[in-house]
């Protein structure tokens, strides 16, 4: 699979996990909004990091989530992090 | 809105900054002074600053941990997993109540704290058993003299019976992570495990004292329960008691025997008396404090620099930062043994101002001067390769190969 294509498929993940989180529709979530924008705080991150962290056997910094704030940038991270 | 990866100014989990924050804290005092992090804390690094945080109990509360550790939990209530025992254990922490109920709870456990006799030629006498158990020529100081240290000095004065204290350590090692920022599941399910632990061990002291020393400080706190607390909030308090001088002594000790072994002249310079115990010991608070980070909560708006700052947000308070604030301390980088002091944020200010103080300097110094009158060199035989918790709250090294040299 191609690196672009390997991240869609992440990001797709975290649509869901997104939608999931928020009981919001997967339509409604677009990729560049912040995580803050979508309703998280740094309780409901904790959790959603751990999905991540189990889904692609990654270890994350908990500082992960704030230094990269929107579902294209985190993606792209845990991307960059998967061999 | 659209964003892209920015530089993030806030980064004190990176591992340069883990093994020495001190360069990141300068960047941060200089072109930050009051910083919106991306977690959305405002860090605060000028002495000047925090000082005025930690004295203005009307504007500022604590208890921000507990705060987040209830929402977290019952958070995780709804996901089916249960750390009710976070929050019971926590429920009493002195240090997490606000005025009036602060102010009673301080007072209750003031009084006896006060009164105890704390001797420090007992602390000697623990230090030279512990000294004897070492292996002179290569040991590791943190596990034979940092932590068994504060831990039987605690103990004693508390009144714990000292066979019970190996396994309450550990507990207490896991429960004071929760004064850590950033925590993942997997430390919550930690925590949760050993407050779960602690809290049944002290909920069974608080229910039959009698298996205490009456002298200390615990049996009396029950017998004057003038607060009227629950058997459950009584196992609280103490547990905070217990576990609130043992990291961050421990930490201490590791770091100052660190600074006498690789600075050989500063250890020469205490071991010739040049400086008094007490202004060396008062000078290596500021240069490296154990506690690094304090949290507050602001409850009305505030501006700090020019910002405005709305109510209920977090901020978080550097005292490594402080105590090097070039405002305050004259070449803030050089440890000056007798340094004209402007007291160090070390341990606090304000009315939670550490409980513990005088007997954590009391730890500090015997060791000093013990170690300093036995022994006329520390050896550090780490191969220059220190390691540091990942705890950014409290600064701790996990490992000191040291040799003493008689
Ligand atoms: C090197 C050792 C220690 C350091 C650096 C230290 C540091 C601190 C700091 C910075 C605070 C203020 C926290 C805040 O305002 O948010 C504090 C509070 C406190 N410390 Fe310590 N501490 C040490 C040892 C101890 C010991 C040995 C004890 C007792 C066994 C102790 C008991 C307490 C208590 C009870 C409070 C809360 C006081 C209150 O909220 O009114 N500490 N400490």
């Amino acid at each position: 699979m191609g690196k672009d294509n390997q991240q869609i498929v992440i990001e797709r993940y975290f649509v869901k996990l997104v939608a999931n989180e928020m009981y919001g529709s997967i339509d409604e979530i677009k990729i560049d909004d912040t995580f803050h924008a979508l309703g998280f705080d740094s309780i409901s991150a904790v959790f959603f990091m751990e999905k991540i962290e189990h889904e692609y056997k990654v270890t994350l910094s908990p500082l992960c989530f704030w230094d990269y704030p929107t579902i294209r940038l985190l993606a792209g991270y845990v991307q960059s992090l998967i061999k | 809105m659209s964003v892209s990866t920015v530089f993030n100014l806030w980064r004190p989990l990176d591992a340069d900054v883990i093994a020495n924050p001190y360069p990141f804290y300068k960047q941060l005092q200089k072109e930050h002074p009051v910083y919106h992090a991306q977690t959305g804390e405002w860090i605060i690094s000028r002495y000047a600053d925090i000082k005025n945080i930690l004295g203005d109990k009307i504007r500022f509360k604590a208890g921000n941990r507990l705060q987040w550790m209830k929402h977290a939990t019952s958070y995780a209530k709804g996901k089916g997993l249960d750390y009710s025992n976070i929050p019971k254990t926590l429920q009493s922490f002195v240090l997490f109540k606000n005025p009036p109920q602060h102010t009673e709870y301080r007072k209750w456990i003031h009084r006896h704290w006060k009164e105890h006799p704390f001797v420090p030629g007992q602390i000697s006498g623990i230090i030279e058993q512990l000294l004897n158990n070492a292996i002179l020529s290569g040991f590791d100081f943190v596990s034979a003299i940092a932590k068994p240290l504060p831990l039987i000095a605690i103990s004693n004065i508390l009144g714990i019976p000292l066979k019970d204290s190996p396994q309450l350590k550990s507990w207490s090692y896991d429960v004071i992570k929760v004064m850590d920022l950033y925590l993942k599941v997997s430390d919550l399910q930690r925590i949760n495990v050993a407050a779960s632990n602690l809290l049944q061990y002290f909920t069974e002291i608080a229910k039959h004292p009698e298996v205490l020393d009456s002298n200390g400080i615990i049996y009396k706190l029950i017998s004057e329960n003038t607060l009227e607390l629950t058997d459950e909030q009584l196992a609280s308090a103490f547990i905070f008691l217990f576990i609130a001088g043992q990291e961050t002594s421990a930490a201490f000790l590791s770091t100052m025997m660190y600074h006498l072994g690789i600075d050989k002249e500063l250890f020469n310079d205490i071991a010739s008396g040049q400086a008094s115990l007490n202004a060396s010991v008062n000078e290596l608070f500021r240069f490296d404090p154990p506690v690094q980070l304090l949290g507050r909560i602001n409850t009305e708006l505030v501006e700090f620099n020019g910002l405005q700052i709305l109510p209920e947000s977090t901020f978080t308070l550097c005292i490594g930062a402080g105590n090097r604030d070039p405002e305050i301390y004259e070449n803030p980088e050089k440890i000056i043994l007798d340094r004209p002091q402007e007291t160090s944020l070390a341990f606090g200010y304000g009315i939670h101002r550490c409980l513990g103080e005088s007997m954590a300097l009391d730890l500090a110094k015997s060791t000093l001067s013990y170690i300093s009158s036995h022994y006329r060199e520390i050896k550090i035989s780490n191969n220059l390769k220190f390691e540091w918790e990942k705890n950014i709250s409290i600064r701790r090294l996990k490992s000191l190969e040291v040799s003493l040299k008689k």
